[in-house]
């Protein structure tokens, strides 16, 4: 089935075709549509779910660990503050290896108050042991949510997994989404397995102390099951194509015109449209530059970004930072290739980017390539960014 | 014939331990069929080593203030899963007081079903014994040299403004009262709230071959109330009784004195937590006029 | 589990999660059974579940009870004495 649907909306279907059993949620803009809808798909009887209105996003992921250690599938959304609220959970629920999948609608950071896009609030969680995609469409926001549920709970995993989508700019925008059907999902998605449930039936604990050595070696099968997820993922990509039209799943990052570039334009998210029909004006004028959009920051799948070492410079562009640093895509990056790397740090706090921008960006990136200082990090601000109407709090809500 | 579980021996605990006292009377108390969620605390620590677990029952830990919503999402599992199964959060005075708070009074307020087990040794005594919002009045904690100021926090009158269906306070010092009322609890639907005080050698400054004596003692003196709130009443248990009127209550100093932690209280100090005691149970009285 | 690489942070019950807790003893509880009248008290009170009241006699595990003491303090007819390890 096609229906027009906002990504959010999206989301919650893939909750609910996933046949989630527990659902903790704490409102935050811009993840709110998330809740609402599942919270009339319960009221409407769409879903049997139990949907706990907790106090805290510390008790939304509470409530999601709990009822997957219990042994029900569970699943919650956050983002921003609400993200830095549940950051120590965040680690525990990773730590205490329950699948479970969380959506995570970004958004700028405080002091001072924005609620308007940027991705620094996910990736500030990526050093705690989390598969970690990221969306930049609509259906790609439905696809990684339901097959989120398949790959945490794989057996060669078993690790919680996030799926980021930029806020607003995706959790609010609407397209055509494909949704396959219940039988076809049920088909896809087997019955939950987890590595342990909690349950008197067997009273085994978790999580007490463990001893330095048993506790390292913990933290290294996070490391090796994140480092596994790759081909994983890739497998269940390639099984989705039994239930949608999408056949882009087989790697986990996407390339777009790479097959002849001598550039590689490299990001994650939603802005990767406007990228493209940059990119595509720029092929006109003889300019061989290509994208690669990063849809998985953990696992980093290395031998994919490795291949950027063919082109002959590579530019990363961050709508997040790590302060007095560069951006952490860049950094990532930069660690990968061996080639020289520029990075570009811009569209924090909503700061709005079109296709003139990219062209800019890419224009001045591919001189200093030539002259071989393409290195570093640079802040972007648009041109026109004084013309950048900031709408008002209310109305985007 | 009471029988316990939960507790394997060599555990990590401090010897006269009263959470593993407590512990032991929880499972005299439920038997099986428990799941338990530890919130960080002693417990978390007394458990002792990965491979092994000190508790007989299905445990999970968890940060902090986490342990009232992970039960919220277990028991709706356990349901979901057509499993019988009572749902325990096992937490210090601290985490209950002060850090957990919110996710206590937000369960609170949803109804959850499980029972939340407070083991009040009135600090924070995993850290070191540092003051909590549970510490009373006077006591010598490593973060309040000087003494406390500022009395207890009244977390059991505070779960039962929030109306849940039952709220009780207990003693180690009398085992069949608090398994009573664990009993009890089991069999109500909806948010139970138990707080268990578990005098504590090492912070109370006593020697711990005392621990069930202070305990006693405690009760004794009306420093601390014994009772069950239940259907919109508090019922004032048989070994509290005698503080309804002050004349029949034992001397407070025979409670303090018997502890290091209060050397440093003066006449001023004792009179205030006997002011405090006394609105205490006028408190506990007005309600039962009601 | 299949997957070598997999470890998960869960532990099973059992005795000596904290070691050989008898080694932390200083004095050791010592019953008298002509004297004990078997209500259990020290049963009830031991922080350590090392007492055990078999066929109404008590037994102490003395590879765990760590000496605290609370169970002689608890025995309403003083059946259970503290003696010094080194006696
Ligand atoms: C978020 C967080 N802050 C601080 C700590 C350190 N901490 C561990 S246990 C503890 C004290 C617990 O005190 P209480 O709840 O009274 O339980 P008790 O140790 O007395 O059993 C503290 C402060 C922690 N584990 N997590
Ligand atoms: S400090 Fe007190 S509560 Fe903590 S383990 Fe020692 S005796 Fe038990
Ligand atoms: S001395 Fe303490 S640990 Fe040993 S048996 Fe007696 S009460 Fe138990
Ligand atoms: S407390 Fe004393 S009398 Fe009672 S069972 Fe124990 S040893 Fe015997």
């Amino acid at each position: 089935m096609r229906k027009v649907m906002s990504a959010n909306e999206a989301v919650a279907n893939a909750v609910k075709l996933a046949r989630v059993g527990v659902v903790g949620i704490y409102p935050i803009t811009p993840q709110t549509t998330v809740i609402e809808k599942l919270a009339e798909m319960k009221a409407e009887g769409e879903i049997d779910a139990d949907i706990v209105r907790v106090e805290s996003e510390h008790a939304a992921m509470g409530v999601t660990l709990g009822a997957g250690a219990a042994g029900v599938r569970s699943f919650t959304a956050t983002g921003s503050q609400g993200l830095l609220y549940m950051h120590e959970m965040v680690w525990w629920a990773s730590g205490s290896r329950v699948p479970l999948v969380m959506m995570v609608g970004t958004r700028a950071v405080g002091a001072p108050w924005n609620i308007w896009n940027e991705n620094t609030d996910f990736m500030s969680e990526r050093d705690s042991g989390w598969i970690m995609a990221f969306a930049s469409n609509p259906q790609e926001a439905f696809d990684l949510v339901l097959q989120g549920f398949r790959i945490s709970e794989d057996e060669r995993v078993f690790l919680p997994m996030m799926v980021g989508m930029d806020g607003f700019i995706l959790t609010h925008m609407k397209t055509n989404v494909y949704l396959p059907s219940q039988e076809e999902v049920d088909a896809f998605l087997p019955p939950r397995r987890q590595p342990y449930v909690i349950d008197p039936e067997a009273p085994i604990g978790m999580g007490n102390i463990f001893p330095p050595v048993e506790y390292m070696k913990l933290r290294h099968s996070i490391h090796s099951a994140i480092q596994s997820a790759e081909s994983v993922i890739k497998e269940i990509g390639k099984d989705y194509e039994k239930i949608s039209p999408f056949n882009n799943y087989r790697t986990l990052n996407v390339k777009y015109r790479m097959e002849d570039a001598d550039y590689a334009l490299v990001l994650m998210g939603a802005w990767a449209g406007d990228a493209m029909e940059a990119i595509d004006e720029l092929r006109e004028k003889g300019i061989n530059i290509g994208m690669l959009r990063i849809r998985y920051l953990r696992p980093w799948a290395e031998s994919e970004i490795k291949e950027l070492e063919n082109v002959k410079g590579i530019l990363v562009m961050d709508r997040a930072t790590s302060l007095g640093r560069g951006g952490p895509l860049y950094l990532e990056v930069k660690a990968t290739v061996r080639n020289q790397v520029k990075g570009v740090v811009t569209g924090l706090g909503g700061v709005l980017l079109n296709k003139e921008d990219f062209k800019r960006i890419i224009l001045k990136f591919l001189k200093e390539a030539k002259e071989e200082r393409s290195d570093g990090v640079e802040w972007y601000y648009p041109a026109e960014v004084e013309k950048v109407e900031l709408r008002n709090p209310k109305d985007v809500e | 014939m009471l029988n316990d579980t939960s507790l394997m021996s060599g555990t990590s605990a401090c010897p006269g331990c009263p959470e593993n006292i407590a512990m032991r009377m929880l499972s005299m108390a439920l038997g099986k069929d428990v799941a338990l969620v530890v919130i960080a605390g002693c417990s978390s620590v007394t458990q002792g080593l990965a491979p092994k677990n000190a508790y007989g029952y299905a445990s999970l830990n968890i940060a902090f203030a986490a342990g009232p919503p992970a039960a919220s999402g277990m028991w709706r599992a356990y349901k979901r899963r057509n499993r019988d199964v009572t749902v325990v959060v096992w937490a210090g005075d601290g985490g209950t007081s002060d850090i957990g708070f919110a996710s206590l009074s937000g369960a609170a307020e949803r109804n959850e079903d499980f029972i939340y087990l407070c083991v009040d040794n009135e600090a924070y005594m995993n850290t070191g014994g540092h003051r909590s919002g549970s510490t009373p009045h006077g006591a010598l904690t490593p973060t309040t040299p000087e003494g406390k100021s500022g009395n207890k926090k009244e977390i059991p009158f505070i779960m039962i403004d929030h109306n849940i269906p039952y709220v009780a306070t207990a003693s180690v010092g009398y085992p069949h009262d608090f398994i009573d009322k664990v009993r009890e609890a089991k069999t109500i639907r909806g948010f139970k709230y138990v707080h268990v005080l578990t005098p504590d050698p090492y912070g109370w400054l006593f020697d711990p071959s005392r621990t069930a004596e202070v305990a006693k003692l405690a009760v004794q003196t009306c420093y601390w109330p014994l009772f069950k709130w239940k259907d919109g009443r508090i019922e004032v248990s048989p070994e509290s009784l005698h503080c309804l009127k002050k004349e029949t209550r034992r001397p407070l100093k025979d409670f303090l004195s018997i502890q290091g932690r209060f050397k440093k209280i003066d006449e001023k100090g004792i009179e205030d937590l006997e002011r405090y005691i006394d609105e205490l149970w006028e408190r506990i009285s007005l309600n039962l006029k009601r | 589990m299949q997957h070598e690489y997999q470890y998960f942070p869960i532990t099973v019950p059992g005795k000596g999660a904290g070691g050989q807790t008898g080694t932390w003893r200083f004095v050791r509880p010592v019953v008298n059974l002509n004297k004990c009248i078997g209500c259990r008290a020290c049963w009830m009170f031991c922080p350590e579940a090392t007492i055990h009241v078999i066929d109404g006699k008590v037994e102490v595990d003395y590879d765990y009870c760590k000496g605290c003491g609370i169970c002689a303090n608890v025995c309403p007819v003083k059946a259970i004495l503290m003696e010094g390890e080194d006696q």
